[in-house]
């Protein structure tokens, strides 16, 4: 698997796809920090931007993770592969590992960017310790998220339908994000009054959960610097990654590839 | 006889349509093994199962002995290579750099023998030229360097000659006999192409819907399709006796037909059997090649 590990990540290295999807995210990055800097008639603080591109992370890396073990398939090189693996979980494993890291990548010199950058721009309200909390979260999500579209690329086994499914999967996701984001953020009482759209008890703990589970509401809490469950957030991350990685390698290792 | 690969009695469904139904088939090590049948046959299923990419559902096979249902299969994956269907390889990348690759999954210490690879399949000047403008002979035999990374000792080819002008075909044919020759390389090609696959190879193996219906040596098929006249007679035990008293070989077919291996003096023969009151109705040259006695044998048209 080592082996496999290391002639994936020299593919990653000159993928146009990773490349491509960096160089979107930066420049998404730089769009929102410009809007910001620009529209708004205050200043705004630099913790309302750092994560603010994370919105569009799981779009972008869907389309990598898709394109970049799509090309395995489309190309026929899988084949080259299952002849020399030891066995079928480990070009899996290896494909994964290489997905969450390119993921990872990609998430930090984002963060970093729009850390770096935003610092000239906007006014430095970020504590040291708050902004690595909030890093170590988005990383878990990071890794989450190469996670769940490598799972669904290797178990689809086609690239365009595994684009179009990840892609699909991630506006699905974006959707959810912004609806269970929109009823989270509801407060008991508006203008002195009970708000008729604020939930409590057991619907309120359903939402709460599926924003924490899903990466694009993670990455609606870190990007408006506010993570409410921080530890049920890493905790629900661990079983995720662990889960995900195992349903694909199991699945995988049963799929007939042409 | 060594044989690289044996299959039993090997079978693959689709859902509920069998792909290969009760497979046998040997492949003698050193031989050229050509794997010939119809569009659906088969023979792209038996490539994947051998290679690892699908499963069987029933029956067993051995490369080098070693049974699929053993974890050692694995190590005698490592010995082959294979392009099945479409060559196996990264288009975004220039040829070395998919060499590179396959050698980096193969764990091999070194890349320096990737231009004396590149030279072997006539692919030497292409430089940075990304595998995506390269033309589909130039892909084909890209697809067999790397199958051929690591020195594999079985080459398992599927429709290797598959759209190349007659150039490609000759050099395909001629690097697949320099490998086999000079490389004692054990060579599985499965093709629909008869005539091609009859300057190749040593044994052959002819399927029919997921059966083999024969295997058979070059010398076996030779014979079976061996030049000969085809005679027409009233009476071919006195043909029999005629061709007896002039040292001919024949064949008797029926009462009336009868195959003549030789060349004969034809007025001699005639005058001979007409003295014996024995009529000539037809003589007929008869050249049977791969493509008819594939035909024979698995029916044209169905």
């Amino acid at each position: 698997m080592i082996k496999m590990l290391r002639a994936d990540f020299i593919r990653l290295r000159k993928s146009f796809a990773f490349r491509l999807s960096l160089i979107v995210m930066l420049a998404l990055t730089s769009a929102f920090m410009f809007i910001q800097a620009t529209a708004m008639d205050y200043t705004v603080p630099l913790s309302r931007v750092i994560f603010l591109p994370m919105s569009m992370y799981g779009l972008a890396m869907s389309a990598f993770v898709s394109a970049f073990i799509g090309t395995d398939f489309s190309d026929g090189f899988i084949r080259n592969k299952l002849l020399t693996a030891s066995c079928r979980s480990h070009y899996a494993i290896s494909q994964i590992i290489v997905c969450f890291t390119g993921c990872a990548i990609v998430y930090t010199v984002v963060t970093a960017f729009a850390a770096g950058v935003g610092q000239f721009f906007f006014e430095n309200d970020v504590k040291i310790t708050d902004f690595i909390r909030f890093f170590a979260l988005g990383f878990a999500m990071s890794i989450v998220t190469g996670c769940l579209f490598s799972v669904i690329t290797l178990i689809c086994g086609n690239k365009t339908h595994a684009i179009v499914l990840c892609m699909g999967l991630a506006f699905i996701m974006l959707v959810l994000a912004m609806h269970t984001n929109s009823i989270l953020v509801q407060t008991e009482y508006k203008d002195g009054a009970l708000n008729p759209k604020y939930v409590d008890g057991f619907r309120r703990g359903l939402n709460s959960i599926l924003h924490d589970i899903n990466p694009c509401g993670q990455a609606s809490q870190l990007s408006s610097w506010e993570v409410w469950h921080p530890i049920r957030m890493i905790l629900l991350d661990v079983p995720l990654i662990c889960g995900l990685s195992a349903l694909g390698c199991l699945l995988f290792s049963k799929k007939d590839i042409k | 006889m060594d044989y690289v690969l044996q299959t039993d009695g090997l079978k693959k469904n689709y859902k509920s349509v069998p792909a290969l139904d009760g497979l046998t088939m040997h492949v003698p090590k050193g031989s050229i093994y050509g794997f010939v049948g119809k569009n659906g046959a088969g023979k792209t299923t038996l490539l994947r199962l051998i290679c690892g990419l699908q499963n069987p559902s029933g029956g067993s096979f051995n490369l080098y002995g070693i049974s699929n249902d053993s974890k050692d299969i694995v190590n005698a994956r490592r010995r082959m290579g294979a392009v099945v269907e479409t060559p196996a390889i990264y288009t975004n990348m220039t040829a070395a750099e998919n060499l590179k690759q396959q050698y980096l999954i193969l764990g091999l210490p070194s890349c320096d023998d990737i231009p004396e690879l590149l030279k072997l399949v006539g692919l030497e000047n292409t430089g940075k030229k990304k595998v995506k403008n390269f033309s589909l002979g130039m892909k084909q035999r890209l697809g067999i360097a790397i199958a051929l990374a690591g020195n594999p000792d079985f080459l398992v080819l599927d429709e290797p000659v598959n759209g190349l002008d007659p150039q490609g075909i000759v050099e395909m044919r001629e690097m697949i006999l320099k490998l086999n020759r000079e490389k004692q390389i054990t060579v599985l090609i499965s093709s629909h192409i008869l005539d091609e696959l009859s300057r190749l190879a040593t044994h052959y193996g002819i399927i029919d819907r997921g059966r083999m219906v024969k295997e058979l040596s070059a010398e076996e098929l030779n014979a079976a399709c061996r030049k000969c006249v085809r005679m027409e007679v009233s009476n071919t035990s006195i043909l029999a006796r005629v061709l007896d008293n002039m040292n001919t070989e024949y064949k008797v077919i029926s009462e009336t037909i009868a195959d003549v291996f030789a060349r004969v003096n034809v007025t001699q023969l005639t005058v001979a059997l007409a003295n014996d009151n024995c009529e000539v109705l037809s003589m007929q040259e008869r050249d049977e090649s791969l493509e008819s006695y594939f035909i024979s044998l698995v029916g044209g048209g169905k």
